[in-house]
Parts: C-alpha cells; sequence; structure tokens
C-alpha cells in the first residue's frame, strides 16, 4: 500500500536541506503556526518523550527553534522530528520550553508566534499498558496488548492474539500499577482468564453456576489478593441515525470478589441486587472500600436511554473477606440527571476520577462523554475543563504519585480513540492535556486502530508472550468456584 | 555514468507514484453478463452479488427469476466475518439505502482484511461518514486514500460541505434515506428498516424492489400483499415489474380480481391461469421456469 512517492518524500528533504547549527531571524510573523499535534501551552513530565509535531506550512522550509533555560535546539521541518538527547537538554533545564516555528521567506527567516511548553517536576510512570483494537463492531482480526515506554517512542508487545489463535483478549489490569501483578482475559478460542503474579501464569475458568457469566471487567485490590469484577449479560446493537453508532449495553450485571489465593468468587447481595445493575467496580487507595457504579434494571434495548450509574461504595475487609452492610452513594445519577462509569481513586485517596455520560454503561462510544472529578474529601466537584474537549472521553487512570491522567479521547476525528495525557494539581484541576507523542506525527492519521484502556505500568510486564500463548493453548485451565 | 544509471529507477519510480489512482467503479453490466449461461455455481453469495447488480441497473423485479434463487439469503448473505461477504453486504445495505448497516459492514470488511484496509470498503466509510457529517473522521479516511495515491478530490469538495453532500447523484439520495428518527438498527427484522427507509424516502426505488423481492424469496404472501397495499401507485413502486405481477396474479386467488386492482396486464393473469392448467393436468411447467409461479412451485415441492 505505500507509495513510492512517500519514501521520496521522505528522503528528499534530507539532500535538499538541513537546519545545521542553527537559523537567524529576519523578522516575525502576526500568526500562530498550523501544527499537528497542538502542543502549545501544554503542560508535559520532564520524563516524557520529545513532542515531535509537524507545521503544514503551504510551502517553503521551515524550521523549529526550541529554547528552555541557556539551552537552544534547532530542528528542521516542516516534520519536526526532535532527537531524544536534544530533547532531554531542554526539559533538564527546570524550566518551560519556547517553541518557535519558523518560515524561510525571500528576505530571510521569519518565526511564527511562539507557544510555550511548560515542563512539570512531577514524573509520569515509564510505561503505559493499552490494547490497540479497531474501534469496530464484531470483528477481529489481529489484536493485541502492547506496552509502550513514554520516555522514549518504543511500543512493544506484551500479547498479540497471532499466538493464540486469533481470538480477542480484553480487560488488562494491573496491581498498583504494577507490570508483575496483571490480569486480562481471552475470549473464543482459548478463552479463560489469565493472572501474572509471582512470576506464575495461571488460567481460569471463571464462570461458576451461581454468577451471571464469566468474570468481565476488572480492578485489583491493592492488596494485591483480591481482584473485583463485575459479572455481566452484555449485548449491543446499531444506531440507525444517532451521532453514537454502537450501544453496548447490560441486560443483567452485578459485581463480585474473586480471591486470587483459593480461586474463589464471593460476593453479597447489597453488589447483587436483582433490581439493579452493578458493574464497574474499582477499590479506595486504602482498598477499605469497594466503589461500583450502579442504575436501576431497565427492559433493554428499550429503554437503554434510562440505564444511568451512580457510583456507590461499600466498606470492604480483606483481612476477614466480608464486606460492609449498607451501600453509601458517592455520585448521584439522580440528582446530576447524568450517568457516570469506571470510578478510579487517586492514589492519594483524595480525588475519585470517572467518566460522566447521558446514559448507559459505555461512555466510549458516547460522543457526550467527559471526565469528571469529586473530591471526595469535602464532595465538591470538579470540571476537568483541561481535559475534556467537545468529543468522546474515557478509560482513564492515574499515575503513581497521583500528578497524572491518561484516558482515551476521540477528539482528533470522532471515532479511533488516542492516548491524551493531563496533568492534575494538588487541587484536582486538570493541566491542558497532550496527545501521546509518536516519533512520526502522521503516526495517527494512518493509524485505524483505537487505544482502548491505557493502564500505567511502572515497568516492562515480565511474562513471556510464548510461555503465556503456550498456557493458554494447552493448560485446560482452574475452574473457579463460588463461597457462599 | 553511474550516478545517471541510479537515477533511472529512481525517476521510474518517483513517475509511478506521481500517476494517480482512480477510485475503483463497477460495471454493472458487465458483471451480469458473467452470470448469463446459468451455469455460475448457485450459492448465497455468488447470487447476492448478481441480484446487486441487477438493483444497480434497475432490474432486480423485473428480471429476478430469469436466474435460479434460493430465498432471500440470496439477496443479502450471512455475516460470516470474512472479508468478501463484509464487501457485498456493504454494497448491498449501500444499495438498499441502509446506510448504518452499510457502514458497518464496512468496516468489519476493513477489519478482517489481510491487507491493511480494502480501498473499496474505506471509500464506502468515506462515503457513509459524508451521508452523516461525520466530516472528520472522512477526512481521515480520504487522507489515506490520497496517500496511496487515489484521486479523492470529489470527496474532499464535499468535507463541510452538506449542500454538496445533498446534491451528489450517489450520496445525496442515499442521504434522504437516513431516517430522521433514529430506531435501533435491524431490530425489526432487515424488511422492517426497509419500509421505514421507503417512507422516508419515496423516490429510492431500488429499495422497493429490494423489499418486495425479500418477501417473494421467502415465500411470505401476506407481507408482500399488505407491502404491495401500502406502496402500490406510489412514486416507490408506480407499477409493478414482472416478478411483482406475477406474485399479484397468484394473491388474486385470495382476493378476488386483485391483479387488476394491481395493474396487472391480462396477458400476464392469462400466462398464470396457463401455468395453473399445466400444474393441474401434469403438463411441463418448464416454459415458466423464469417466473415466480415456478420458483415458488419449486420451494414448496422441496420442503
Amino acid at each position: 500500500m505505500k507509495r513510492p512517492l512517500i519514501i521520496l518524500a521522505a528522503v528528499l528533504p534530507v539532500f535538499l536541506w538541513s537546519c545545521g547549527g542553527g537559523i537567524e531571524l529576519s523578522g516575525e510573523i502576526d500568526s500562530r503556526p498550523a501544527v499537528f499535534p497542538d502542543y502549545s501551552d501544554v503542560t508535559v513530565p520532564c520524563n516524557i518523550a520529545p513532542l515531535n509535531f509537524r507545521c503544514d506550512a503551504p510551502s517553503g522550509k521551515t524550521a523549529l527553534i526550541l529554547s528552555s533555560g541557556d539551552v537552544t535546539v534547532c530542528i528542521k521541518g516542516p516534520e519536526f522530528d526532535i532527537p531524544i538527547r536534544k530533547w532531554r537538554t531542554l526539559t533538564a533545564t527546570g524550566e518551560d520550553i519556547r517553541a518557535q516555528v519558523c518560515v524561510r521567506e525571500e528576505d530571510g527567516w521569519k518565526g511564527l508566534k511562539p507557544f510555550v511548553i511548560h515542563v512539570s517536576a512531577d514524573k509520569i510512570d515509564p510505561f503505559v499498558a493499552y490494547r490497540l483494537i479497531p474501534p469496530g463492531y464484531e470483528t477481529w482480526y489481529r489484536m493485541g496488548l502492547y506496552q509502550r515506554n513514554l520516555e522514549s517512542f518504543e511500543q512493544t508487545p506484551i500479547i498479540t492474539n497471532d499466538k493464540t489463535g486469533d481470538n480477542c483478549m480484553n480487560c488488562h489490569s494491573f496491581c498498583n500499577r504494577n507490570p508483575d501483578r496483571m490480569m486480562f482475559h481471552m475470549r473464543a478460542v482459548n478463552g479463560g482468564t489469565y493472572t501474572w503474579m509471582d512470576g506464575k501464569i495461571e488460567k481460569l475458568n471463571t464462570k461458576t453456576p451461581k454468577t451471571i457469566s464469566a468474570l468481565v471487567y476488572p480492578r485489583w485490590h491493592p492488596g494485591g489478593r483480591f481482584i473485583a469484577f463485575s459479572v455481566n449479560d452484555i449485548a449491543q446493537f446499531f444506531h440507525t441515525t444517532d451521532r453514537n453508532r454502537i450501544e453496548v449495553y447490560d441486560s443483567v450485571s452485578d459485581v463480585v470478589m474473586y480471591d486470587t489465593r483459593n480461586h474463589e468468587v464471593f460476593t453479597t447481595g447489597l453488589i447483587t441486587d436483582s433490581t439493579r445493575f452493578e458493574t464497574f467496580p474499582a477499590f479506595s487507595a486504602d482498598g477499605r472500600k469497594l466503589f461500583f457504579c450502579s442504575s436501576p434494571a431497565q427492559k433493554v434495548p428499550g429503554g437503554y436511554k434510562d440505564i444511568r450509574y451512580s457510583i456507590c461504595s461499600i466498606d470492604f475487609d480483606a483481612e476477614n473477606k466480608s464486606f460492609g452492610t449498607k451501600v453509601d452513594t458517592v455520585y448521584s445519577a439522580w440528582k446530576s440527571g447524568r450517568g457516570a462509569t469506571l470510578p478510579r481513586v487517586s492514589p492519594d485517596g483524595r480525588f475519585l476520577l470517572f467518566t460522566e455520560t447521558d446514559y448507559g454503561c459505555f461512555g466510549i462510544w458516547h460522543h457526550d462523554s467527559d471526565l469528571h472529578v469529586i473530591d471526595l474529601r469535602t464532595g465538591a466537584d470538579i470540571s476537568l475543563d483541561g481535559a475534556n474537549s467537545d468529543d468522546t472521553e474515557s478509560y482513564h487512570c492515574w499515575s503513581s504519585n497521583g500528578r497524572w491522567i491518561i484516558y482515551a479521547s476521540r477528539r482528533l476525528d470522532g471515532l479511533y480513540s488516542r492516548l491524551y495525557i493531563s496533568h492534575i494539581d494538588e487541587d484536582g484541576f486538570a493541566s491542558k492535556a497532550f496527545l501521546l507523542p509518536q516519533k512520526n506525527s502522521w503516526h495517527y492519521t494512518r493509524q485505524l486502530e483505537s487505544y482502548n484502556v491505557p493502564e500505567f505500568i511502572t515497568g516492562k510486564v515480565g511474562f513471556n508472550m510464548d510461555e503465556m500463548a503456550e498456557v493458554a493453548r494447552k493448560d485446560p485451565g482452574i475452574n473457579v468456584s463460588f463461597a457462599e | 555514468m553511474h550516478f545517471f544509471r541510479l537515477c533511472i529507477p529512481i525517476l521510474f519510480l518517483f513517475a509511478c507514484s506521481c500517476s494517480t489512482r482512480q477510485l475503483p467503479s463497477t460495471d454493472w453490466e458487465k458483471v451480469i453478463a458473467t452470470y448469463e449461461n446459468d451455469e455460475f455455481k448457485v450459492n448465497y453469495l455468488e447470487l447476492a452479488k448478481l441480484n446487486l447488480a441487477l438493483a444497480q441497473t434497475g432490474r432486480l423485479a423485473e428480471d429476478l427469476f430469469k436466474y435460479t434463487q434460493a430465498t432471500s439469503l440470496g439477496l443479502i448473505p450471512e455475516w460470516n466475518r470474512t472479508e468478501e461477504v463484509g464487501r457485498i453486504s456493504s454494497d448491498i445495505f449501500f444499495a438498499m439505502g441502509n446506510i448504518a448497516y452499510s457502514q458497518r459492514m464496512a468496516f468489519e470488511a476493513n477489519v478482517v482484511a489481510e491487507e491493511e484496509y480494502v480501498p473499496e470498503m474505506l471509500i464506502r466509510l468515506v462515503q457513509t461518514n459524508l451521508i452523516y457529517g461525520a466530516w472528520k473522521v472522512a477526512e481521515k479516511y480520504i487522507d489515506i486514500l490520497e496517500s496511496d495515491g487515489y484521486d479523492c478530490s470529489r470527496y474532499r469538495n464535499m468535507l463541510g460541505n452538506d449542500a454538496a453532500v445533498e446534491a451528489d447523484p450517489v450520496l445525496g439520495p442515499k442521504r434522504r434515506c437516513v431516517l430522521e428518527e433514529d430506531r435501533i438498527a435491524l431490530s425489526e427484522g432487515i424488511e422492517e428498516d426497509l419500509k421505514y427507509i421507503l417512507r422516508q424516502n419515496p423516490t429510492h426505488t431500488i429499495t422497493a424492489e429490494y423489499l418486495g423481492v425479500m418477501y417473494l424469496l421467502d415465500c411470505n404472501m401476506e407481507a408482500f400483499k399488505a407491502f404491495l397495499d401500502e406502496f402500490y401507485g406510489t412514486v416507490s413502486l408506480p407499477a409493478l415489474p414482472r416478478s411483482f405481477a406475477e406474485a399479484a396474479c397468484m394473491l388474486s386467488e385470495l382476493e378476488r380480481n386483485y391483479w387488476k386492482k394491481m395493474g396487472v396486464s391480462k396477458k400476464i393473469y392469462e400466462q398464470y391461469r396457463d401455468f395453473k392448467t399445466r400444474l393441474e393436468t401434469g403438463l411441463s411447467e418448464d416454459k415458466y421456469k423464469d417466473t415466480f409461479w415456478y420458483y415458488i412451485m419449486r420451494v414448496n415441492t422441496s420442503l
């Protein structure tokens, strides 16, 4: 598919022109450069990979002058591929970076309006794990879980389905961002839940006669022994007209707890109420509370627009494997008129981050979905204007230090989820988000896959892909039982 | 000298790369011609291709029984998660005016393709997104096609321009098929969706052809009669094509002179009476092999 034109277009400018040791400006132009991605006025962690971008200048030579403290770097354009070593000298100054795109005109180089990249001393976790998948309907072909080094551009597979019979894999989750304590599901061929703990792979058959389905949406308890899951009967349909193309919904759902020590599932009637849909569990930072989403059950598909999830919590005692006796409502869909999904508590336990959407459980398919924060200390609502856009935001998670969130947004084209990162200050406010940088600024244009469920991790996942594939193929799996 | 020798292949590559690729298009008459000898392997997929070609040339309800037919699966094959079925299904739904499902199947075909994408299906995604006014994602697909050398200027000019989409001879009529009131696609079956489309865009006559033919191929005479009662005499179905007229003759067994009410010619009605006589007296019905009567008799015999 790739045409020779692309190769020539990439190679020829190298022979024609090089930025060399810098340029001298003979004037300024009072307009902003048309650049992609837009990195103006964003806040980035000091250890992030270079923010490569391109300038869509109509013609002529372009250059980029980056300066921070007493460091100045000049990069040739129109695709500004910033060498990582030069980028590090810029981010190491402890000051903001000033970026100025310059264009060569007949009477010399002119500088367009510069913009600023704020560099935060708050570091970001070095890796993010995600699934790459076409944002499609029901089929898949190639699919995999990947990990990206945020300090460089390296992306490596965690596991890809070409090793496991072209099956579906999803719902990866880590305990406290620990790459050595992970789980994910495979569906269809070699179906099962796979855990990677203490250097050991386990395959689990998680459907029990007492639960609605096999285990679905996971969240690890911070102690590492338990994983909370929802069990759901999931369906989807297609709209004829609505901007939201697809509707994914549950016809029933509950929340259960899985004990990794004895392969048992247990629960309580308070989170398995047949008159309600309970889903998307999550834990408080200290593990003493289980958060989950809960909506009055509706008849589906007809009543799909009436499904609005509140965020509730119940006490959880990991020592005694017991739940509290009452359910509290943290966020009321009834009061706000909008539903909430995917609760995620900040590592310091103070902020509850979630997706707010008009209705339903799959905010990623709703253009109105936004991120929202509640201060659990004061109960105050915090709107994340810097992180949100006029399109979908969802699939969010916190960095280890609680200063960064990474999430999926469909703002570029309304369909393909891309990863955005926002700095969160001590009051819970978000800085202007920046698009996960790529080596090639055309990367996202060409890419026909979505980034799905980004999860920060503190290092690379340690299991061997072939070993995991062998377990998937050969191991019959451990049958999970239900503890009454 | 060596330098110039090196330049030749580079210049050749450059010249190749500069040639613009035309967007693929289909010659429907040629497609039909490949089925003319009626010796093609009868399977649902081949029938769906043939019937699509007949529909695109306005001959589906007129000529379908000139070819061996086999239930409505020969109109729209069952989705089996293959690129080929995804492609043809997208084409068929597009022809019918079911834009949501055309888009869905184009997407599915691209996903299961071995290649990065299927050009025809990426174009379909451009078309359907332009129809829905989803400009940004349409532009993304245009960018990809253009970077691979396809001439997408026609579609690029429509970005952000509702009037241009509505004026386009292909996309305009399809946009008018998108239901004003959102529904769950196919929740009541393909036929019900086609009715909604036809009620909203009565001039989209290909939808009427598909709908009526779908009933006939499934021998659903009750639904077919309701279809005629609703749409005959409207702009959707001003006159009955051959297969519909033949079915209307049969419906006259239930409602006296129904064929007259539906404007069926006396000649066709007499042919129907002759067919019946042959059936009752054991004479060969082979001269009516290309009729709905023969088709329904064959289906009933095989039951």
